[in-house]
C-alpha cells in the first residue's frame, strides 16, 4: 500500500547506515531524527494545539460553559459553544489530528523501513534486497544488527552476571518515554470527557508500546524511545504561552 | 461543519495512537504469512516424503501424498520450520526449528527423540550429519557440532548468521555464511582451516563437483569454483543478478540461476557459459537435474523445463509464486507452493499433476 515511501525510506535508511560505519543502531537514531526534521512543521503545529487545548481547560469561559450546560439533554448546545469559543480563542478543534494524519504514512514508512532493513528470514531479505537500489547494496546486506549489547533483529535484554534473567532495558524506557508523551497531549480537565477518554490511553498506550518492544526487535524498541525522546524534547522546546493560557492568567495589579 | 461531527472526530482522534498501531501491524503486512517456503527431504527407500513449512513437518507417502503424521500434532505458538529436514545415517530426522531449537524425531512416526536449545537465534538452513557428527548452522553466527544424541562437541563462530547446510568433503566441514565469507573447518575440533572472503553474502549451500571443488552462488551475482582443501578460488562467474540457491554439478557443468530470472550453463573446470535462458520469475532455488532435463520454479509461478542444452521443453503455471527447489522423487517431481490450497503439488515429467496436498486447516 505505501510502498512508494516505503522503498525510498529503505534506501535512505541503508544509506545512512553505510555512512556511519554500518552501524545500524545509530542509523536508526539519524535516520528518525532526520525525519522528526522534515516534518518538524507538522510536529510543531500539533503540539501547539494540544497545547492549547490543555490550557483552555483551566479557561473560566471554558468551566463555565461546562457547568452551564451540564446533562445529556445539553450536549448539543455545549458543543455550539465549545465552537464559539474556539473560534474566539483562535483555536482548532482539528489542529492537533490534521497534522498526525498528514504524517500518518510517513510514520508508517519509517517503521516499516525499520522492519524490513532488519530482515531475519529468507522471505523478508528477498523483499528487503529487491528493493534495494544502491550501487553497493550486496556489499552491505546482510547489516550488522549489533548495537552496543543489543542484537537489533532480536527482542533486547540486558544480562547481567549476577541476575539470573535478562532486563528489558528498552522496553523500560519505551514504557517511561510512551508514558510522559501520552501525558503531556492530554488535557488535564476530569469533566471533560475526552479528557478522561486521554487518561485512559495515559495508562494503557504505553503498556501495549512497552510490550510491543518487549517482544518485537530491539530495531524495532531503539526507533520507539528514539521518537518519543524526540517528540518529548520538541514539546518543550516550543513550550509557549498562547493565546487560551493568556486568557487564564490575569494580569496582577500594580502595586503602589 | 456540523457541531455533532466534529466533536466525534474529536474523540476518534484520542484513539488515534491505537488506529496507528493496528495500520502498522496489520495494513502493510506481506501476502504471504509464512517467513519461508516449504523444504522437502525425500526417502525413497520408504516410499515418504518429509515437508518442512510454518507450523509443522509432514510426512507424506511417496506414492499418493496421504498423511503419515506431523510433528507437532497440534499447531504450537513458537514452533516454525521451512528448511528441509535432514535424514541421518542413524535413523533420526532432524528439524531445524526458528524457536531456537534443533529437534530429532524418530522419522517412523514423528516422535522427537531429543532436542538442541543451545543456539540463541533461530535455525534457518538445514543441519548435515557426516562422519556421526550433526553439524547445525544458527542465525547466531554459530556453527553447532553435536554428538548424535544431541549432545554439544564444539562451536564455530562466525561474523554473520550461518543460513545454509555445511558440507563435508574429505577432511574438511565447507561452509558459506551471511558474512560474506566462504570457511573451511575442521570437522573434529570445529578450528578454521581457511576463509575466502567472496565479496557478498551467500544464503545457499556449497554444492561439491569433482576433485573436491565447490561451488557457490553469492549475492554479489557471482558462482565461484573453490578448492575445498586450500579455499583457494578457482574462478568465478559474473551472473545478471544475485544468485540466491545453489549451483547444481552435473556431468562436468554447473548450473545456476539468479533473481533476475536468468538460466545458465557454465563449463565446472573454467566457468565459461554454454547457454543462458531468460525465465520470467526471479529463481531463488538451485535447478534440478532428474532423467536428463532440468527444472526451475520461479516467482511469477512457473515451472519450467529445459532439455539439457538449455531449450525450454514446457512451462507449468502454478497459481502461486513459487520458491525454492523442485526435487525428484521416484518418477515425480515435487513443488512446495505453501499455499493453503496446496502445500505440495507432485507431477510427473510431463508437468502433470499427480497429487496435491494441502494439510488439514487447524
Amino acid at each position: 500500500m505505501l510502498e512508494f515511501i516505503i522503498v525510498p525510506f529503505t534506501n535512505v535508511l541503508v544509506f545512512i547506515y553505510s555512512l556511519l560505519g554500518q552501524n545500524f543502531g545509530l542509523a536508526i537514531i539519524v535516520f528518525t531524527l532526520l525525519v522528526r526534521l522534515v516534518t518538524y512543521p507538522f510536529n510543531a503545529s500539533q503540539m501547539k494545539s494540544a497545547k492549547a487545548m490543555q490550557e483552555l481547560q483551566s479557561n473560566p469561559k471554558w468551566k463555565q460553559i461546562q457547568e452551564k450546560y451540564k446533562g445529556r439533554e445539553n450536549r448539543e448546545k455545549l458543543a455550539q459553544e465549545q465552537m464559539k469559543l474556539y473560534q474566539e480563542l483562535g483555536i482548532s478543534p482539528f489542529g492537533a489530528c490534521l497534522p498526525t494524519l498528514i504524517q500518518l504514512p510517513l510514520i508508517i514508512a519509517m517503521y516499516w523501513a525499520v522492519t524490513r532493513a532488519l530482515a531475519a528470514t529468507p522471505l523478508q531479505l528477498l523483499g528487503f534486497a529487491r528493493g534495494l537500489s544502491l550501487p553497493n547494496a550486496a556489499e552491505l546486506i546482510p547489516l550488522n544488527s549489533h548495537f552496543l549489547w543489543m542484537d537489533l533483529e532480536q527482542p533486547e535484554r540486558l544480562y547481567l552476571d549476577f541476575l539470573p534473567i535478562g532486563i528489558p532495558v528498552l522496553a523500560i524506557i519505551v514504557l517511561v518515554t510512551s508514558y510522559l508523551q501520552t501525558k503531556m497531549m492530554t488535557p488535564a480537565n476530569p469533566s471533560d470527557q475526552g479528557a478522561q477518554v486521554g487518561r485512559a490511553m495515559n495508562l494503557y498506550m504505553p503498556i501495549l508500546m512497552a510490550y510491543i518492544s518487549y517482544i518485537y526487535s530491539a530495531g524495532l524498541a531503539l526507533y520507539f524511545v528514539t521518537t518519543n525522546v524526540l517528540s518529548i524534547a520538541q514539546y518543550y522546546i516550543t513550550r509557549r504561552p498562547t493565546a487560551a493560557a493568556k486568557t487564564v492568567v490575569p494580569a496582577k495589579p500594580k502595586q503602589s | 461543519m456540523d457541531i455533532t461531527l466534529i466533536m466525534t472526530i474529536k474523540r476518534l482522534t484520542t484513539f488515534f495512537p491505537l488506529i496507528f498501531l493496528s495500520l502498522v501491524f496489520s495494513a502493510c503486512g506481506s501476502a504471504v504469512d509464512a517467513a519461508s517456503w516449504p523444504g522437502f527431504t525425500v526417502d525413497e527407500e520408504n516410499g515418504t516424503v518429509y515437508v518442512a513449512f510454518n507450523q509443522a513437518i509432514y510426512a507424506l507417502q511417496l506414492e499418493n501424498g496421504a498423511q503419515r503424521w506431523r510433528f507437532p500434532a497440534e499447531n504450537q505458538a513458537n514452533f516454525t520450520t521451512f528448511a528441509p529436514p535432514e535424514l541421518t545415517g542413524d535413523d533420526q530426522l532432524l528439524i531445524s526449528g526458528y524457536d531456537q531449537t534443533l529437534y530429532s524425531l524418530n522419522p517412523a512416526n514423528g516422535n522427537s527423540n531429543w532436542t538442541f536449545a543451545g543456539a540463541t537465534n533461530r535455525y534457518i538452513g538445514s543441519p548435515s550429519a557426516a562422519g556421526g557428527t550433526i553439524y547445525a548452522p544458527n542465525s547466531d553466527n554459530r556453527l553447532y557440532a553435536l554428538n548424535p544424541n544431541g549432545e554439544l562437541l564444539w562451536t564455530f563462530a562466525a561474523k554473520q548468521p550461518l543460513w545454509s547446510q555445511p558440507i563435508l568433503v574429505a577432511e574438511t566441514l565447507v561452509i558459506s555464511s551471511m558474512d560474506h565469507n566462504v570457511y573451511g573447518v575442521d570437522p573434529a575440533s570445529g578450528e578454521k582451516i581457511w576463509t575466502l572472503d567472496t565479496g557478498g553474502a551467500i544464503v545457499s549451500s556449497p554444492t561439491l563437483g569433482e576433485d573436491e571443488v565447490v561451488f557457490v552462488g553469492t549475492l554479489k551475482q557471482q558462482v565461484l569454483a573453490i578448492n575445498s582443501a586450500s579455499g583457494r578460488s578457482e574462478w568465478s562467474y559474473d551472473a545478471p543478478g544475485w544468485v540466491w540457491g545453489s549451483p547444481t554439478y552435473i556431468d562436468g557443468q554447473v548450473l545456476a540461476a539468479d533473481l533476475e530470472g536468468t538460466v545458465f550453463a557454465l563449463d565446472a573446470a573454467t566457468g565459461r557459459e554454454l547457454w543462458s535462458v531468460d525465465t520470467e520469475g526471479a529463481i531463488t532455488g538451485a535447478p534440478l537435474v532428474y532423467n536428463n532435463h532440468i527444472y526451475v520454479l520461479n516467482e511469477s509461478g512457473q515451472v519450467i523445463s529445459f532439455t539439457l542444452d538449455g531449450t525450454i521443453q514446457w512451462t507449468k503455471n502454478v497459481e502461486a509464486a513459487l520458491y525454492g527447489s523442485p526435487i525428484a522423487a521416484g518418477e515425480l517431481i515435487l513443488i512446495g507452493v505453501g499455499t493453503s490450497d496446496a502445500l505440495v503439488l507432485a507431477l510427473n515429467e510431463n508437468g502433470d499433476t499427480v497429487w496435491t496436498f494441502a494439510p488439514a486447516s487447524q
